[in-house]
């Protein structure tokens, strides 16, 4: 393998925020959650956004890769193994950002030895990893030697499945709690499925057109340009979807509806909700509906990013909204136990609304395990992934 | 479990040495009495009973759990009635604050400039032989009443006055503002307008009518006094300016413009008096307004002259008042059974001109009607009319607050108008009609007597020469002041002019558990136990709400703290005095209970209390107390007295209104300073107390209340710092926007001491003008801390 | 069956927090966290009131774990630690806690707090109720019952010191007891009826 002074360098740089990470987290793991911004209102922060936004960017990958073979998608096998590896790190990922968060992982294994099968929490994480595995029985098969086409088909009848389950599951951990008016939905499952095609096909086509670049993996223009097709239905789905949550939320005008809206639109998550809707949705459907546009990677490139980072905003505002507001209301309100309470004394112990920014070491945790992700991802294209001499033709399409 | 002790020897102070903090050994106490045997009680814990504050009139009983020699419970003790079993926030709370780090750990000497709070560690015995000679000397140049000890209600020192043949401060000026007009009327309450009934008795009325209190903040443990009786059908009635706790729990709430309570209990009695309300009966048998007045002198007739010099005043009996017989037409004496007094009339007699005091009321009432009432209270004239009424009914309390307009220049007439108020309707002496405060259960419950230990005769405190406010502005004796508590920022309005004086004097000591306000004035500051630590095996016996209880200790002095009994026996010694004092605090209870005047006190014994959870039903505890139910009352005549021919001279021998001295709406200053301070008690703290109490501190710190008009006008949002200020001075606090404030007025806990404050103590604004009738008054004038106007802005 | 709860007479309540902080005595609460919070209802200061002077009204809430029938803390919590018991509370086992913190999202009455870092005490030993169980830092926790003193047949702690007398403790499954005559005759409420959580703490008044 041969790498550039550059890469060397990008190498370097994310194995050191990944350490920082590590470093970050044995802090953690030593003074317990109480080192980031988390408290008895904002019980859930970033890692749960992370968690929440990587099982969606792991599913787009799969369902691509299984849907080929399922339905016959011919082109689609092509970006199937790229389209694993994307999948089996965010997934990766997705699981650590859950054990990140939890506050007593020394006491985890009570998940097996006592599990309550009401938690969808527990759900979650037995999908997760039914999920993991089958992203790396599908890895196993399709990079062997013996690959057998019969063998990656059966998997892919479970991975779609699988996949489309993993959201929905992800989307219940939130969407089951009566507690918190945000989430309580039924629409919460299919929203987050929507998300997921979409971010998730947005990350795939990112990664494939930096494979591209960077001659380690070839795809054509043309399946760039259907993948960044489907991608436009994906985002118009997912539009269609906030855009129905949003008016069944409004509609009634309840008391708790209007301060969550209120807070959506104006309040404290209005700038991840707009940047959502403007930037995630309008502006990459905008590019992506147009053929032209499709052929054009710097167009695609934005729509993605635009996509991807609309996503995460997504998921910032849709969790942290139905934090703000505590259903019963009064002064003093919750007594916080946020960080910033801690520091301060007596009545500052206290909060009317609940209100969330993480940590340092919350966010080199977080910036870490991304790094992680990458790094992963970069190891493993240029271990499994192969500029075949059709390629540079393959390109040219 | 682990122990540190770092949380002890980090205290604020940073006093070095530690010592005494409880080890496990010696706890469990030998004499195997202390801890009753409890079957259940876990290794290594036992169980102690004490009581809590006297001055919130709680006097909770307590039964504290002791674990490995530390305090780690409170709870209510267990009494012969569930309702004598009481608590509040702040006992639970002691299990932190008796470790605070506020509290003085080991004896201080002053460094730097008084008042610049700078000290050394020093040994008991360096402070004490030091504090003694430095008093023998100054003794020895000015006389022995060149030394005041004042104690405040929490202290302990029966005998260090004496031991010093100090002066003890005098007049007080405090919680006097009411009874000082209304006592005198009923010969009940010794100025501090006691209630003349238990709070017990409220289900028997059909109002009671609050003026200026707010137990359900400043007397928790009769909070459930105050709803039983409101689920029994009694009309709560609460007339506050602002919308207390109190007011919001009460059956009807009137607001009231701050210092106007007298116009209210003035136009109450216009209503009475027009609707011939009045309980007639009443008033002309047991009241003096039958009395006939002198019109010239303004003096009430009676037999003979009063001789200024008597020890002690002549009764009725003996120097009788007069009435207007109308059989014989000629004044009798009252006490002439077969008279028959006229109730209204002028006579002349003997070149005289007589009237009754009735005719006299009639006279000066007519200018207090309901409508001017309404107009200067900003209560509505139904709502006057509508109260008055319901008053009259009966039977009716009418309970008065230390906390409202009697903290203000006008408080007696005020307690005055209520003494007519209550004479004309005769709500005293029955089942469920009582006056007075009512605050406390220990103030208005049944008591026992307790002895005393004597001292010998030559061992007595000096005599005062004036009350300790007045030393501030004037030339007194006194060059040495030991303060058992903080009485420089908590006894007397103004702290800057206290502060100056306090600056002349050549010694101050402060005894005291915490570091107080107070204390960085004194030069020496000497750790004082709490009521949770001993050295003996009992500290004190006091009565609580209707029960005897015991101060069992509960573990050892923590820090280098010592008990004022410990304290005074030091001095004792060093007095060479030693011998006049009991041996031991043990010694001093035993005394104190058989030397009582009431047999089954003098028979109970400490190993019964003990035996009994360290508290003793007071006898007779089941009914609730009622004074006067013969309706003889503790006066002269022995009648309701409502004419004060004393106050003569100053227009007030029936109660004429009379503004505030500086929270008048007219008043000019107004326009600098727009807004009224009440200074309020609150369920957090008691008086400067509990201020550094952490758990307490997680649910209020001072803060200075206003309507969020007055926060909008002036730029405010709530939780901003503002500067509160006038001529006097200044402090800084954050400030809240609540509704329940009265516009124009602002509200605030008083006892905010600077170190829990922005900046500045709350005191240093507050009004210190003393009513100039004041002399004239049962317990000198009060003090009128509310009687304030400030203004506030942005920090 | 035993289903005890609590019924608070909000009439009675005075916000006085002595509960709040019994409680925190009671069990060794750590510094920064209440297993019972007195709220003024619908104002953002302690003891507001709400309406315009002189037209007011002001309730005391206090909000302490509901020991919900229904409680949906239970059903999230992935490793049972969370669960019902015998008497009808809601209880945590420490031990199994992993600190997934899913009860404190699905509480609707944020009735939980979390040890977020090791515990702080003021002062820094265990007091309380030699009886009550030590939390580590990464463990939920919430109001008991008192499960300690109510297994012992005492009162709960809040309840045992209410200066205003406005709790009464007991079972609902029992017609004759007291909480269950209130209940009945007293029109009591319980908070936030519609999310199903179905409480057995009771207000009324
Ligand atoms: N501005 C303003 N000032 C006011 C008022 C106001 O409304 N406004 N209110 C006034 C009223 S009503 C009153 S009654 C006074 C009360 O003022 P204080 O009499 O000062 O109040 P207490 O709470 O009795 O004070 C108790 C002091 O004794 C200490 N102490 C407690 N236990 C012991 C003990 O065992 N031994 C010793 N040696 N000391 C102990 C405490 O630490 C505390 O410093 O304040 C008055 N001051
Ligand atoms: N928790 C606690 N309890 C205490 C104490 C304590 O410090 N803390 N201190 C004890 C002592 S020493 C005392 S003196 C008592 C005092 O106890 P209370 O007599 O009950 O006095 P406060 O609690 O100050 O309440 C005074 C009320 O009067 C209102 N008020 C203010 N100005 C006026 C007015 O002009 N007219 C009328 N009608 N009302 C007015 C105030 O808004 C307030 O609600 O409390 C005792 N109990
Ligand atoms: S502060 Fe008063 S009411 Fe509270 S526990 Fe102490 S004595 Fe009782
Ligand atoms: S102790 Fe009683 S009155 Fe006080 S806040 Fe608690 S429930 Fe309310
Ligand atoms: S109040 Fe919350 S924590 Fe308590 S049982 Fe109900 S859902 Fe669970
Ligand atoms: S934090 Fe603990 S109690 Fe709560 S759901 Fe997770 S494991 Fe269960
Ligand atoms: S029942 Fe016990 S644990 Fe629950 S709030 Fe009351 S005192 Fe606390
Ligand atoms: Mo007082």
């Amino acid at each position: 393998m041969q790498l550039s002074r550059n890469f060397k360098v990008a190498i370097g740089v994310l194995a050191v925020l990944a350490l920082a990470a590590f470093g970050a987290y044995c802090y953690q793991f030593v003074n317990g959650l109480g080192v980031t911004g988390m408290s008895n209102g904002t019980s859930w922060g970033l890692y749960i956004a992370c968690f929440m936004f990587l099982v969606g960017l792991s599913a787009g990958g799969l369902i691509v890769a299984s849907s080929a073979s399922i339905f016959h998608v011919t082109e689609y096998k092509k970006v199937a193994l790229p389209a694993v590896i994307v999948s089996t790190v965010c997934i990766c990922l997705a699981g650590a950002f859950v054990l990140i968060d939890l506050g007593g992982i020394v006491r985890v294994w009570n998940m097996f030895l006592t599990p309550n099968f009401a938690s969808p929490l527990l759900w979650d994480m037995t999908v997760i990893t039914c999920y993991l595995i089958i992203n790396l029985v599908y890895l196993y098969f399709m990079t062997s030697k013996k690959a057998d086409q019969s063998k990656i088909a059966i998997v892919s009848r479970f991975a779609l499945p699988v996949a489309i389950l993993v959201h929905s599951v992800t989307a219940w951990i939130f969407g089951l709690h009566i507690a918190r008016e945000g989430w309580h939905t039924a629409i919460m499952a299919p929203l987050f499925v929507a998300s997921a095609m979409d971010s998730g096909l947005a990350i795939l086509l990112l990664a494939l057109i930096w494979l591209n670049r960077r001659r380690i993996f070839a795809t054509s223009k043309k399946l760039i340009a259907n993948l960044a097709g489907l991608l436009a239905t994906c985002i118009a789905v997912d539009g269609y979807m906030v855009g129905c949550e949003v008016l069944t939320t409004a509609y009634p005008g309840t008391e708790h509806a209007n301060e969550l809206l209120g807070e959506m639109f104006f309040g404290a998550t209005a700038p991840f909700f707009w940047f959502e809707i403007i930037c995630g949705v309008i502006v990459p459907f905008c590019i992506l509906v147009f053929t032209k546009n499709r052929q054009r990677t710097g167009l695609v490139v934005l729509a993605c990013v635009g996509v991807v980072l609309g996503v995460f905003c997504k998921r910032l505002w849709l969790l942290f909204t139905s934090f703000i507001h505590p259903n019963v209301m009064g002064a003093p309100g919750l007594i916080s136990g946020s960080s910033a309470a801690r520091a301060g004394e007596g009545v500052d112990a206290w909060a009317v609304v609940s209100s969330y920014a993480p940590t340092l070491p919350e966010v080199v945790i977080a910036v870490g395990v991304f790094a992680f992700g990458v790094l992963a991802f970069i190891l493993l294209a240029k271990k499994f992934l192969r500029w075949t001499p059709e390629a540079d033709s393959e390109q040219a399409k | 479990m682990e122990l540190t002790r770092r949380r002890f020897l980090a205290g604020a102070l940073g006093t070095g040495a530690v010592l005494g903090v409880g080890g496990a050994s010696g706890m469990f106490s030998s004499s195997g009495w202390l801890a009753p045997a409890d079957a259940d009680e876990p290794a290594g814990e036992h169980i102690a009973c004490t009581y809590h504050q006297s001055h919130c009139g709680g006097m909770c009983p307590l039964r504290c759990t002791v674990r490995d020699g530390r305090l780690v419970m409170v709870e209510p003790n267990h009494c012969a009635e569930d309702r004598y079993e009481t608590i509040c926030l702040k006992g639970i709370s002691e299990v932190q604050h008796i470790y605070g780090d506020h509290r003085v750990q080991s004896p201080l000497k002053r460094t730097g400039e008084r008042g610049a709070n700078e000290f050394e560690v020093v040994s008991w015995d360096e402070a004490l032989d030091d504090i003694v000679a430095r008093i023998q000397e100054i003794q020895a140049a000015d006389g022995k009443d060149a030394v005041m000890v004042t104690a405040s209600a929490e202290a302990n020192f029966p005998f260090l006055a004496a031991l010093l043949g100090a002066q003890t401060g005098g007049n007080t000026g405090i919680d006097v503002g009411y009874g000082n007009g209304l006592d005198p009327a009923i010969g009940w309450g010794a100025g501090y307008a006691s209630a003349t009934g238990e709070a017990r008795d409220w289900v028997n009325s059909n109002m009671v009518l609050t003026m200026g209190s707010n137990f359900c903040e400043s007397s928790l443990p009769n909070a459930r006094l105050f709803f039983e009786a409101k689920e029994a059908g009694t009309k709560m009635v609460t007339v506050d300016p602002h919308f207390s706790t109190t007011a919001g729990k009460s059956t009807q709430w009137v607001p009231i413009e701050p210092g106007t309570d007298a116009a209210l209990l003035l136009g109450m009695s216009s209503v009475i008096l027009d609707e011939k309300l009045y309980d007639e009966a009443f008033v002309r048998e047991h009241t003096s307004f039958p009395f006939l007045v002198d019109a010239t002198t303004g003096l009430l007739v009676r037999d003979h002259a009063e001789d200024p010099e008597a020890e002690e005043p002549e009764t009725g009996e003996t120097n009788p008042f007069f009435v207007w017989d109308q059989a014989t037409n000629a004044p009798v004496p009252y006490t002439d059974a077969a008279a028959n007094p006229a109730l209204e009339g002028t006579f002349e007699h003997d070149g005289r001109t007589l009237t009754t005091v009735w005719s006299m009321l009639l006279e000066s009432q007519k200018p207090h009607t309901a409508a001017w009432a309404a107009e200067v209270t900003g209560i509505p004239e139904d709502t006057i009319v509508q109260l008055a009424r319901e008053y009259a009914a009966g039977p009716s309390c009418l309970a008065i607050g230390w906390g409202g307009n009697d903290k203000m220049s006008n408080a007696d007439v005020a307690g005055h108008a209520a003494a007519v108020l209550v004479a004309l309707t005769g709500n005293i002496g029955k089942i469920g009609a009582h006056v007075g405060v009512f605050v406390g259960g220990s103030y208005n419950g049944h008591t026992a007597s307790f002895g005393s230990w004597e001292l010998p005769e030559e061992l007595a405190a000096g005599e005062d020469e004036m009350a300790a406010y007045d030393m501030r502005t004037k030339e007194s004796k006194v060059r040495a002041w030991i303060c058992c508590g903080d009485f420089v920022a908590q006894h007397f309005a103004n702290m800057a002019v206290t502060e100056e004086w306090v600056k002349t004097l050549d010694l101050v000591v402060s005894i005291d558990p915490y570091f107080t306000e107070g204390a960085k004035w004194a030069d020496y500051v000497l750790p004082a136990t709490t009521r949770f630590e001993n050295d003996a095996e009992v500290g004190n016996v006091a009565c609580g709400y209707s029960q005897i209880i015991l101060q069992e200790k509960i573990i050892d002095p923590l820090f280098e703290a010592k008990t004022d009994f410990w304290i005074q026996k030091e001095v004792a010694k060093r007095l060479g005095l030693e011998s006049a004092l009991p041996e031991s605090s043990v010694e001093l209870v035993e005394t104190m209970l058989s030397t009582s005047e009431e047999e089954y006190v003098s028979k109970l014994t400490i190993d019964q209390i003990v035996e009994n959870n360290g508290v003793w039903p007071v006898e007779g505890y089941e009914e609730p107390r009622r004074e006067y139910t013969d309706f003889v009352f503790d006066t002269t005549s022995g009648r309701m007295d409502v004419y004060y021919d004393n106050l003569a001279p100053y227009g007030q021998a029936l109660p004429v209104w009379e503004e505030c001295s500086e929270i008048y709406a007219d008043n000019p200053l107004r326009a600098q300073y727009p807004l009224q301070l009440s200074n309020v008690r609150t369920r957090f703290h008691i008086h400067n107390q509990f201020n550094d109490a952490l758990w307490i501190q997680q649910f209020g710190e001072p803060f200075i209340e206003v309507n969020p008009t007055e926060a909008t006008e002036r730029g405010l949002e709530n939780g901003d710092a503002v500067r509160v200020f006038n001529d006097r001075g200044s402090y800084k606090c954050r400030v809240h926007a609540n509704e329940a404030i009265r516009p124009g007025s602002a509200r605030m806990w008083e006892g905010a001491t600077a170190d829990f404050l922005e900046e500045g103590n709350m005191q240093n604004v507050t009004n210190d003008v003393l009513n100039e009738r004041g002399a004239e008054l049962l317990c000198g004038p009060v003090i009128p801390f509310s009687d304030t106007l400030v203004q506030i802005e942005k920090a | 069956m035993t289903k005890l709860g609590i019924a608070i007479n909000l009439d009675r309540c005075v916000g006085c927090h002595t509960c709040a902080n019994a409680c925190k005595m009671s069990n060794n609460v750590p510094m920064g966290m209440l297993w019972n919070r007195i709220l003024t209802e619908g104002v953002d200061v302690m003891d507001g009131a709400q309406g315009t002077y002189p037209n007011l009204s002001r309730t005391y809430l206090p909000v302490q774990c509901q020991h919900c029938e229904n409680p949906a803390c239970m059903k999230v919590c992935p490793t049972g630690a969370t669960y019902k018991d015998d008497k009808g509370r809601v209880e945590i086992n420490y031990d199994k806690c992993i600190g997934c913190r899913m009860c404190m999202a699905a509480c609707p009455y944020n009735a939980r707090v979390f040890n977020w870092s090791e515990p702080r005490r003021e002062p820094d030993f265990n007091y309380g109720d030699a009886r009550v169980p030590v939390r580590k830092k990464g463990v939920a926790e919430k109001c008991t019952l008192c499960k300690e003193r109510t297994d012992a047949g005492e009162l709960p702690m809040c309840v045992r010191v209410c200066p205003a007398r406005a709790r009464t403790f007991g079972d609902l499954d029992d017609p004759e007891s007291e909480i269950s005559r209130i209940v009945r005759e007293q029109s009591a409420t319980q908070l936030l009826e519609d999310k199903g959580t179905r409480p057995q703490l009771y207000y009324f008044g």
